[in-house]
């Protein structure tokens, strides 16, 4: 176990969020994605990282005192324990935990020096390199991190580093003059400073990195790229029926889905826990066009991707925050992500409207009527284009989501010879019982839907059907439909974007608060993970 | 069949089982020719006694002849059993088989692949046009020598709809784009449509036949989104087109599919399938008024309709019968038919 996976464990919550843009006049709508650091977290990344001790494992670290001319590299492990999340205000928290014994073991030579650039630590004594050990031991002492999420800044308290020092020894048992000079209180003092920068440096850019910046974007062929119904068709099939996609391929390429923080107003910090609300879009190809400066339909999409990501890390670019942040309630979980259900329904209006319920139904009566009204198979078919006039919609009520499509119209005609000849429209409404979920694996947010809780209303918008013929044509689409729901229950909606990385999560509890999902997660913080 | 849509079946159905509504017309000669094959589809007119269409029954297979005094089928392409988009002109013959075009000019030339629809073909004595939508829908114009050599492969600005012969211009398109339906003229072998006018606005113009009729220019095509049968006309290239509706009710009919036209005494006149009735109908244009009827032939009829020969007394039809009642008891599918309508009186 190394040091950069406690921070994994420490940060990875944030890696949930990524951007969107608003390139130039192109201002998609404010979807505020939120994600909320509780300070469970905090006290299951403690028992962490006691657990490095338990395991006799530690985390290296290095460290070159130019003043004295020394270089310091030890392995470290400590037994932490009260960890505390104590909010200052709606911009700052301290979390704050006792260390009940640090111990660690390595080695010193004289002779070091930093680039100042690089900041890289150089060995200069001349070989052969003749080392020496060295142990470090606190007995017990307190330890705060102060962090301003708004600026994404980590301090350690520094206020008690003199207390601290005080506790610390350093010993290099074959030098004992060495030892005493080291043990001064200026030295320590410096040292444990040393130390601390580090700490501070390696979060930061460890931080950083895992956040690529605080953007975000990915193409909804990437997204969907494991999808079956994005991918092929025909859905369902089975004796004279078919269902399958109106269109042989995505007409929706371009369509990318980003986030980025809001320029102020975007990090707050309550007793609840650390709250992060981005800006999440769905980009179409113009979108992109502004952003990356690229031609989407003439460039390598790598390439298109890279620009726009790197444009999305302008703040000039981030939207003003002005969204209703959700009252959140304490929780024990983990953390949670705040999801609009708004962002939801886009998603379904993005991903799936255009492309995924543009259906075509086929009854191919020619073969059902075999042997009945002809005694050859006859080349005629029933076909129901079934189009969306508007996106489902996905609502919560009576303690359950469910999604709606309403105004759903489908135009049914018969397949005759080589043309499809419109007979009516029927008008359906389509409810659906529904659930948000987290695919570890895929990194997504799911929705799965519930085929066993499917309800089906039909409407002759032409008046040509009979009651009886329109419950005939509802029970067909009802036997379809839950076909189709079965092979095809969960539905991608948006990357999480953060990494969970073999972490087992589970959702543990889901609430509403305003137009907003809350769901709350629990991690499990087992394994080795990179 | 407990699954099936019954309302559709119904309207197959009962536009055969009952005879639904009787006419005036007289229609004689009624023929199925060569009534155990499956034929009719995509129905060309070669001259009074000869058909070009494909069969696709199991034997004699593909692009076929048909000689009608001895009702005898010879095959033209018998790898052409899904042929489709047949056209002729001149005495050549374009059709779309899957994704490939080709030629038959005494014999099959393949002319290009990668076609999704093949629309029209006009041979104009030293070589062919035809217009098509390759596999990214885009409509396009092709031109090539009688051996199948491709002399030029141009975009086009419409969908092409009809090709014909009109006033000093022998290369004439009817096509359809997003603004509506236009009828142009080509320039020389390679050159695209070089002038072009509104025909009408909007999204009408299925199923388009233009042909002229006594020195005017009809175009008849089927506003699908209304269901209803139109026709434009205009004298000379300056004139502006004058519409009318034939036949239909918007919303309430869709009659006007596979139109064919013929001269009636100096006017034009129509055949057209009506899509909802499955039946074949005529429209007839008298003391400036279109009257209508449904021709009283029995089954699922009027598919590819074709003028085979007309004079000032009848008209002799070619069409496609998807199924034909033979009487209350017996059905035959798939069928090409012949007929005769008397045209002297009015309807």
């Amino acid at each position: 176990m190394h040091f950069k996976n406690i921070l994994f464990y420490i940060c990875f919550g944030l890696h949930f969020f990524s951007q969107s843009t608003n390139a130039a006049d192109e201002t998609p709508s404010v979807q505020p994605l939120g994600i909320v650091i509780r300070p469970n977290l905090v006290r299951k990344l403690i028992e962490q990282l006691n657990q490095i001790q338990n395991n006799n494992q530690n985390i290296s670290f290095e460290f070159c005192l130019e003043e004295s001319n020394a270089y310091f590299a030890f392995g470290l492990n400590a037994l932490w324990s009260d960890p505390k999340w104590i909010n200052l205000s709606s911009s700052r928290a301290y979390i704050q935990a006792k260390v009940a014994s640090l111990r660690a073991i390595g080695k010193y030579i004289a002779g070091c020096q930093i680039d100042p650039v690089t900041k890289k630590i150089t060995v200069t004594a001349l070989p052969p390199l003749k080392f020496r050990e060295a142990t470090l031991e606190i007995a017990n002492g307190n330890l705060g991190i102060l962090f301003e999420p708004q600026k994404m800044d980590l301090k350690i308290d520094r206020t008690e580093a003199s207390e601290i020092a005080s506790k610390m020894t350093l010993k290099i048992p074959e030098a004992p003059r060495l030892t005493e000079f080291f043990n001064s209180t200026s030295i320590r003092e410096a040292i444990l400073n040393k130390i601390f920068d580090l700490t501070e440096s390696t979060i930061s850019s460890w931080l950083t990195e895992k956040l690529r910046g605080l953007s975000f974007i990915q193409s909804a062929g990437e997204v969907l790229k494991d999808n079956p119904i994005w991918k092929t068709g025909p859905l369902v099939q089975r004796s004279g029926v078919t269902l399958e996609l109106a269109e042989p391929s995505p007409s929706q390429q371009y369509l990318t889905f980003a986030f980025n923080p809001f320029r102020t107003n975007s990090f707050f910090t309550t007793s609840n826990g650390l709250e992060l609300y981005f800006n999440a879009t769905f980009l179409n190809a113009d979108h992109l066009k502004a952003l990356s400066g690229l031609e989407p339909t003439a460039q390598n999409s790598e390439a298109v991707m890279e620009h726009a990501r790197k444009a999305l890390q302008n703040k000039a670019l981030w939207t003003e925050g002005s969204f209703d942040r959700p009252i959140l309630s304490a929780s024990d979980s983990d953390f949670s992500l705040v999801i609009p259900t708004t962002l939801t329904n886009s998603a379904w209006g993005n991903f799936y409207q255009q492309r995924l319920l543009s259906l075509r139904l086929t009854v191919d009566i020619g073969k059902q009527t075999k042997g009945l009204i002809a005694a050859e198979e006859q080349n005629v078919s029933t076909v129901i284009t079934i189009n969306p006039q508007s996106a489902p919609k996905m609502t919560y009520e009576a303690n359950r989501f469910k999604l709606d499509i309403e105004n759903y119209v489908m135009n049914v005609g018969t397949h005759l010879e080589d043309r499809t000849i419109p007979s009516t429209q029927i008008q359906s409404h389509l409810t659906i019982a529904a659930a948000l979920k987290v695919d570890p694996v895929r990194k997504m947010m799911k929705m799965a839907l519930d085929p066993s809780q499917f309800e089906l209303k039909l409407k002759d918008i032409k008046g040509r059907l009979s009651d009886e013929e329109v419950a005939l044509f509802e029970h067909l689409a009802k036997s379809i439909w839950t076909d189709f729901f079965k092979q095809n229950s969960e539905f991608e909606i948006f990357p999480t974007v953060f990494d969970p990385e073999n972490l087992h999560m589970e959702i543990q509890n889901v609430t509403v608060s305003g137009a907003s999902i809350v769901l709350d997660l629990s991690i499990a913080l087992k394994g080795d993970n990179k | 069949m407990k699954s099936m849509p019954f309302y559709i079946l119904i309207a197959i159905i009962c536009s055969g089982f009952i005879s639904c509504t009787s006419s005036s017309s007289s229609v004689s000669e009624y023929n199925l020719p060569l009534k155990p094959y499956k034929l009719g589809e995509y129905l060309q007119v070669e001259n009074a006694n000869s058909l070009i269409t494909v069969n696709r029954s199991d034997e004699q297979t593909g692009l076929v002849r048909i000689e009608l005094s001895t009702e005898t089928l010879s095959v033209l392409d018998p790898s052409a059993k899904e042929a489709r988009d047949i056209h002729m002109s001149s005495g050549k013959i374009t059709y779309r088989v899957d994704q490939e075009i080709r030629l038959w000019n005494n014999k099959p030339i393949s002319l290009m692949g990668g076609v999704s629809r093949l629309r029209t073909f006009n041979w104009m004595k030293t070589f062919g046009r035809i217009t098509y939508e390759n596999l990214k829908l885009e409509s396009r114009s092709l031109t090539f020598r009688e051996d199948g050599k491709v002399i030029s492969d141009s975009e086009i600005p419409g969908s092409g709809r009809a090709e014909l012969a009109f006033a000093s211009h022998p290369d004439c398109l009817v096509f359809q784009n997003s603004e509506g339906l236009f009828w142009g003229y080509f320039g020389n072998e390679s050159e695209g449509i070089k002038e072009s006018w509104p025909i009408e606005k909007g999204k009408a113009g299925a199923y388009v036949t233009a042909r002229e009729v006594n020195g005017t220019l009809s175009v008849a095509y089927f506003d699908d989104d209304a269901g209803i049968l139109k026709l434009a006309k205009k004298s000379n290239l300056a004139e502006t087109f004058a519409t009318d509706v034939v036949d239909g009710t918007s919303g309430q009919t869709y009659r006007g599919m596979d139109i064919a036209i013929f001269n009636d005494h100096g006017e034009p006149g129509l055949i057209y399938l009506d899509g909802w009735a499955l039946k074949t109908r005529l429209a007839r244009f008298f003391n400036g008024k279109w009257k209508s009827i449904e021709l009283p032939l029995r089954g699922a009829v009027g598919f590819y309709n074709q003028i085979i020969a007309e004079n000032d007394e009848t008209i002799t039809i070619g069409s496609h019968n998807f199924r034909t009642q033979i009487d209350d008891y017996h059905q035959i599918f798939e069928n090409l038919a012949t007929f005769k309508l008397d045209i002297r009186g009015r309807i």
